[in-house]
């Protein structure tokens, strides 16, 4: 049931076609885990946050640092050595005290992993390396929590929903490992990324519009132009394939 | 030679081909600058083995130097398809577009 406050402070969105009151009421039930408290989840977690959504996790292991604040527009000159986890949500509380708000200063490994998702019912992946973002896959796989998914590279970012047990995971697209580097990126990019993720989290909490499923949208800043590759399930995928089952 | 034409490289002295390869916008400085280069072949295999002919310097870049595989980190979409789990051997032909996707995983 919406407030009072609640209808106002969300009358805007409420007003768009097929979201109404109960895309917002779903809204304000939604629990969302989020991993990484860096330049994707700025951008996601603020506008989940001005949507209104119930409860947001976010969990992340490291501290900010000096070279973090050029795309990371959570954290501050003030905040620099304070965990990310926890800055992020101080910024959180301001922008809507109406979320309830979670930070966890952790790493996300295959011991902790299940638990820290567990009763939440999606998961925004904006971490900042590959095998933390094939843990989080595995995990949303087996628990059946739909995966969020968004990554960066310089001027370039690539967006994807992955349902479990329906959709091609993140397994199905990226079959190597890459080397772990500093990687270079513009804020603006993590900025557009976590807004298109933040966008595929509510349309499928409101249950609106066509999801990025089966599609990976990628981003390329330079050239100013969005390409959608399409992707399908790979039966012998190692996280989700004929083996694993569904 | 490499003549440019409408931004996308072309070979000289080839005949008229038609299948496009985009180029990543951080291996362009290596594709002497340009979006998309024009090759020939039969298999997405034949048409990178075209283009790094034409620009070497991107070998490296795209296959293991020492297995002449594909890096790992590299995956061939055609006509915006993913070309896994057939990869190099995928049949390409004229009016095909291929794309090289690198992983990225930033944060």
């Amino acid at each position: 049931m919406l407030t009072g406050d609640e209808l106002g402070r969300y009358d805007r969105q409420i007003m768009i076609r097929g979201f109404g009151r109960e895309g917002q009421e779903k809204l304000k039930r939604a629990r969302i885990f989020i991993a990484g408290a860096g330049g994707l989840c700025s951008a996601v977690a603020t506008y989940l946050a001005a949507a209104g959504v119930g409860v947001m996790r976010i969990v992340d292991h490291d501290r900010v640092e000096l070279s973090n604040l050029n795309r990371q527009v959570f954290h501050w000159d003030e905040d620099l050595g304070k965990g990310k986890a926890a800055s992020a949500i101080a910024k959180l509380r301001r922008l809507n005290p109406g979320v309830k708000l979670e930070a966890i200063e952790a790493m996300i490994t295959g011991a902790n992993a299940a638990q820290l998702v567990s009763g939440f019912d999606l998961i925004v992946d904006a971490t900042d390396n590959l095998p933390a973002r094939f843990l989080l896959n595995k995990v949303a796989l087996q628990k059946k929590i739909p995966l969020f998914h968004g990554a960066v590279y310089g001027f370039e970012g690539r967006v994807m929903t992955v349902l479990p047990g329906e959709s091609a995971c993140l397994r199905c697209v990226y079959h190597g490992l890459i080397p772990e580097e500093k990687i270079p990126v513009i804020g603006v990019t993590p900025a557009i990324v976590g807004c298109i993720q933040a966008t595929e989290v509510i349309k499928y909490i409101v249950g609106m519009g066509h999801l990025l499923t089966n599609r990976l949208l990628d981003y390329n800043g330079l050239d100013m132009k969005f390409t959608e590759f399409r992707v399908k399930r790979d039966p012998d995928c190692e996280q989700c394939g004929r083996s694993i089952g569904d | 030679m490499t003549l440019i034409v409408n931004n996308a490289a072309v070979p000289s002295g080839t005949k008229p081909v038609s299948i496009r390869v985009n180029i990543p916008w951080f291996l362009r400085h290596l594709a002497g600058g340009v979006e998309t280069v024009l090759v020939e072949g039969s298999t997405a295999g034949e048409c990178l083995e075209h283009l790094t002919k034409q620009f070497p310097a991107l070998r490296d870049r795209l296959f293991d130097t020492k297995t002449g595989k594909l890096l790992y980190s590299v995956d061939i979409y055609v006509n915006r398809e993913s070309s896994y789990p057939e990869l190099l051997d995928r049949p390409a032909a004229d009016g095909d577009e291929i794309d090289i996707m690198f992983i990225i995983a930033g944060g």
